[in-house]
């Protein structure tokens, strides 16, 4: 199947008082219909970078490079009108805090008869027909589709920011990192929602998020990002099995879960992104890292069908 | 792992109530005679003994971060008593709790606001020593010597949480510093004042995951070097398991279950224990399971269910376990609110508002003609709550033009002694 | 309670900002030179130093005294001996522009050093205590601050008399009440801050929390209100001149001058009107232009630190 999504060499750099940030440098990226690509980093990986990117809604004065194929659409040349289209209607977006997203003085309603009506000529009464129907599908009850956003809990207001991201149906929904702010039982509730959703409408499903629990529990497939560089990506069980990059190894030996024996973590601290280490960005954190590694930018390469990595050694891991 | 031996005890609550006024508009504040409150902590007890780490776990909203700030007094407690080592100091304020702060540290989730963003590291660090000076009988603050004995103690404390290289960081501001090092930061400025007890609330939970456990390991080498105590205040279940002695699990303001470590994560006894268990993601695509989860969210604590209360959204629950009028209005509410279940019940039974709730009774004034229909479909919407809470209603009647719905009171709750545990559940009453 | 915050941890430009103090903002200046905000300030700060130089060296810059008199005819159009003419008492009005930014300038630091002197740690001890002397505070602040600025100064200059000082002390009475609202509203906002807890927590007393946590972060919002508070002390200090509140008559002052020659305008004397008011505008809208300045530099910075 032609992947619905292609990123292609996709470099984003922000402009700052002190010079230009690489948050993402040569990203390459696909997600078929219907599935679910994790995308999984630390801090200043650049991974909330690529869903704005991706969406258009990166600040103004970012230099943006490479292409985003949306079906064959390459998004990076769209119009602002264009986009505002594509934006709800066919990609979507669910952020971390649905509090800043939601208007304060809006009723939940409004929210969903502007959304429907901004793309859709359609009558309020049909809007508010399938506004409705949108929050009743989340489990929001009827009787409360009057009320504000601030008289929601937490994880109804998600639920009402998912409702309202797929209202207009879209074929590809961004998660960033839906569940950080919100309950572990909530959490687990949500994450259930999304599956269900993804499933019910064939969307794909672009899941950012730090924690590998996650990932592991409803991806399909993982990009990992380290310091702006796509360093491994591969079928969540190949990931997970015979990871392939060092990075990738630390990630999932510092994970701390309940069958945990003993700790782990990388050394060293995330790189300055204003002038990156030479090389692989990772050398001065890699327990394996060679003069090579310090020289030479490593290519992505495909190990196995299917399972890239961006490592000079990765065969040895294999 | 030896049972550790217990050393004197540290800290011990006793029956800690914390309570919030509401904060709500001036004309509401002179028309409601109530005061509203909010139940953060409701009779919470417990004690830490001498080089142990207590954990205590719990959602948002559970009271957690409220019990780890009263413990240390940045709190006052409503009511109930806290004692650190065996004095009382629930009521104490002003010099001697200064100087008692010496004693007790609290290191905060989010290191970046932690610190002072106009303060240098090492200033910061060495801060609580110019404070606490006049107690090592330092007159002159300001001597050189003094300046210097300050100064070395913060190299050293830099070097011990790994806050290195000491010398270039410690003119640094908290802006040029990675998440890691400002967490080591914040400990090197409990530890300078060689606490006994320290309380972690959430201190690694926004660290990246690659420097999460190494911040965990430093907790751990500090316990062992200095024989701290620790209050370690998480959502993490996994995160306490690799640290925590024991474990306190709360849920709206209450501990629901508390034990041993070990034994808890081998045997979880309260439903909420195990429903917060089950939800710690499994690092492994070959071992997903579908979850059976609590429904809903904690309720608020305003006004907290009756009984036991976890029994709302309890998978496990019990007749007996806390029904009352305004559970069912609840349900009637979520029926209502689906047309394929609803059909044209919001006719006889809407809208919800005209519901009142008292207690264990919850009545309606039905209109005219129908009250015998109203019987009736309040019975039908019954058939399809849950069992627990249709076993739980005495009675469904009418009095004149009022349905009237009657709760069993419900069976009292104590706190039970399993094992080396204590539960608050009636399954094991 | 939530876990990471990626949206802010992501934000790259945190993970290379460095340290806030007041050097960052002499460091954003810097950095800020091309923007419309920086391009203000700078010329905000060309103007207030080049008014300082001028009040500095009245003396050998100003071709005559400015108290002489010219025994040629009075009100003289501008010339080359007298670059702004002469006035109705013949006196060289270059030379009294010139030592006229010494008054104005004079009053201007007295009335609003001592404003800040007297409201910002009042603000901020009421701000971080707050109780009953926090409510009897802005009580009082709030209704002078509630009187028309121009009146209330009068008012007070009329009691003290004329003078520099008490013109200075005046403008101090109206702004009292603005660096006290605003010191006062800031130290809230940074009194719910983590760190404030954390130095309650270390056994600091009152007086160290508010000192060494709290007010240096609440100086950093100072400037912005400096800038504007100086340029309105400029135009209330020549309204009360022009009112004859101000100063005693020969005092070389703008709004005394302008006064003095209005009444000559309808003649056709339009330079002794027109230099006092060019000397007021310049001056107020270049403090305007740093204050305006300043405030977008440092409020996305203050934005930043709170998020």
């Amino acid at each position: 199947m032609d992947p619905m999504l292609q990123v292609q060499d996709l470099s984003v750099h922000y402009k700052t008082r002190r010079g230009f940030v690489r948050a993402l440098e040569e990203l390459r990226l696909d997600a078929i219909q219907g599935e679910t690509v994790g995308v999984v980093g630390e801090t200043g990986s650049g991974k909330s970078t690529l869903g704005k990117a991706i969406l258009g809604i990166l600040p103004a004065g970012t230099q943006v490079d490479g292409k985003i194929l949306f079906r064959g659409r390459d998004l990076t040349q769209l119009s602002n009108q264009m986009y505002r289209r594509l934006r709800g209607e066919e990609i979507a977006l669910i952020f971390q805090d649905p509090m800043t997203r939601l208007n304060p003085l809006m009723t939940i309603m409004d929210h969903f008869v502007e959304e429907i009506r901004d793309h859709e000529s359609v009558s309020a009464d049909e809007a508010r027909r399938r506004a409705r129907e949108a929050l009743v599908s989340m489990g929001i009850h009827e009787s409360r589709i009057k009320n504000y956003p601030h008289e929601f809990s937490g994880g109804m207001r998600q639920r009402i920011m998912i409702a309202l991201a797929i209202v207009l149906k879209p074929s590809l929904l961004i998660a960033d990192e839906p569940t950080t702010s919100l309950d572990v039982i909530v959490e687990s509730q949500i994450l259930g929602i999304l599956q269900d959703l993804k499933r019910a409408y064939s969307m794909s499903l672009l899941l950012i998020t730090h924690n590998l629990g996650i990932v592991a529990e409803v991806c399909d497939r993982v990009a990992v990002l380290y310091a702006g560089k796509l360093v491994e990506l591969g079928p969540v069980r190949d990931i997970f099995r015979k990871p392939l990059h060092p990075y990738t190894q630390g990630l999932l030996s510092s994970i701390i879960h309940l069958e945990t024996k003993e700790l782990h973590s990388i050394e060293g601290s995330p790189p300055n992104m204003i002038a990156p280490p030479s090389g692989c960005r990772f050398h001065p954190r890699c327990p394996y890292a060679q003069s090579i590694c310090v020289e030479r930018l490593p290519p992505l390469v495909e190990f196995e069908p299917g399972h890239f990595a961006a490592c000079h050694f990765g065969d040895k891991f294999l | 792992m030896a049972q550790p031996e217990l050393g004197d005890e540290i800290l011990r609550l006793d029956n800690l109530n914390v309570h919030f006024p509401v904060k709500m508009p001036f004309v509401q504040r002179l028309l409601q005679r109530e005061k509203a409150v909010v139940h953060a902590v409701d009779g919470v007890s417990f004690s830490i003994h001498s080089g142990e780490i207590l954990g205590l776990v719990g959602e948002s909203g559970c009271g957690k971060t409220t019990v780890g700030k009263a413990s240390v007094r940045l709190l006052n407690p409503t009511s109930g008593r806290i004692f650190f080592a065996g004095q009382d100091i629930s009521k104490i304020g002003g010099r001697s709790l200064r100087t008692l702060r010496r004693k007790m540290q609290i290191i905060f989730q989010d290191p970046h606001a932690s610190l002072n963003p106009a303060m240098a590291i090492g200033r910061a660090i060495g801060h609580p020593l110019w404070i606490h000076g006049s107690e090592f009988g330092i007159q002159n603050l300001s001597s050189t010597v003094f300046r210097e004995r300050v100064q070395q103690r913060v190299l050293s404390t830099m070097r011990e949480v790994g806050l290195t290289p000491e010398e270039q960081l410690y003119d640094k501001f908290p802006g040029d510093l990675s998440g890691g090092q400002k967490q080591r930061a914040v400990i090197a400025r409990a530890l300078i004042l060689e606490p006994d007890l320290l309380v972690v609330d959430e201190g690694v939970s926004m660290l990246d995951m690659s420097i999460r456990a190494k911040v965990l390991e430093l907790m751990l080498d500090l316990k062992r070097q200095h024989g701290l105590t620790y209050l370690f205040i998480t959502h993490d279940l996994a995160t306490a398991k690799f640290i925590c002695d024991r474990l306190a699990i709360m849920y709206l303001g209450r501990i629901v279950e508390i034990g041993p470590a070990r034994d808890i994560y081998a045997d979880p006894k309260h439903p909420y224990t195990k429903a917060l268990l089950q939800v710690v993601p499994i690092p492994d695509p070959d071992k997903r399971k579908e979850k059976v989860l609590p429904r809903g969210e904690v309720p608020d604590a305003v006004h907290p269910p009756a009984g036991c209360r976890f029994h709302p959204r309890c998978p496990a629950v019990l007749p007996s376990c806390g029904w009352e009028g305004r559970d069912f209005v609840d349900f009637l509410d979520e029926h209502l609110s689906d047309p394929k279940r609803a059909g044209d019940d919001e006719l006889v039974l809407g809208p919800i508002e005209n519901w009142r709730t008292n207690g264990l009774v919850a009545s309606l004034e039905a209109k005219p003609l129908n009250i015998e229909e109203a019987v009736e479909r309040v019975k039908a919407v019954l058939a399809e709550a849950p069992i627990a809470m249709a076993q739980a209603i005495e009675s469904v009647s009418t009095h004149k033009r009022t349905v009237i719905i009657h709760f069993r009171p419900p069976n009292e709750l104590r706190q039970t002694q399993v094992g080396d545990r204590i539960v608050e559940c009636l399954l094991y009453q | 309670m939530g876990i990471v915050k990626p949206a802010e941890a992501e934000d790259t430009e945190k993970l290379v900002r460095s340290s806030s103090s007041i050097g960052t903002i002499l460091n954003l200046l810097l950095q800020d030179r091309r923007t419309l905000a920086g391009v203000l300030s700078w010329v905000g700060i060309g103007v207030l130093v080049s008014f300082v130089v001028i009040a500095i060296f009245a003396y050998p810059l100003a071709p005559y005294d400015p108290q002489r008199i010219f025994l040629t005819p009075p009100n003289q159009p501008p010339s080359l001996q007298h670059l702004m003419g002469t006035d109705d008492l013949g006196r060289d009005l270059f030379s009294r522009m010139l030592y006229g930014a010494r008054t104005s300038l004079e009053i201007m630091t007295i009335g609003v050093f001592l404003a800040l002197a007297i409201g910002f740690p009042i603000g901020l001890v009421s701000g971080y205590l707050g109780g009953k002397l926090d409510r009897v505070l802005v009580l009082v602040m709030d209704s002078v601050y509630a009187f028309p600025g121009l009146l209330l100064a009068a008012m007070v200059a009329l009691f003290l008399g004329k003078g520099v000082f008490n013109v200075g002390i005046a403008i101090t009475v109206i702004y009292v009440p603005t660096y006290f609202r605003v010191t006062r509203n800031q130290t809230l906002s940074v009194r719910e801050e983590t760190y404030v807890d954390a130095a309650r927590a270390l056994g600091a007393g009152n007086w160290t929390v508010i000192w060494s946590y709290i007010a240096y972060n609440v100086l950093i919002s100072i400037p912005v209100v400096f800038s504007l508070s100086a340029a309105d002390a400029i135009l209330t200090a020549a309204g009360l001149s022009f009112l004859g509140l101000g100063l005693e008559r020969p005092t070389p002052d703008w709004g005394l001058d302008l006064s003095d020659a209005q009444k000559f305008l309808t003649s056709g004397v339009w330079w002794s009107s027109f230099f006092p008011g060019v000397m007021i505008i310049i001056l107020t809208v270049g403090l305007s232009f740093l204050g305006e300045g300043l405030n977008d530099i440092v409020n996305p910075l203050l934005r930043k630190e709170r998020a």
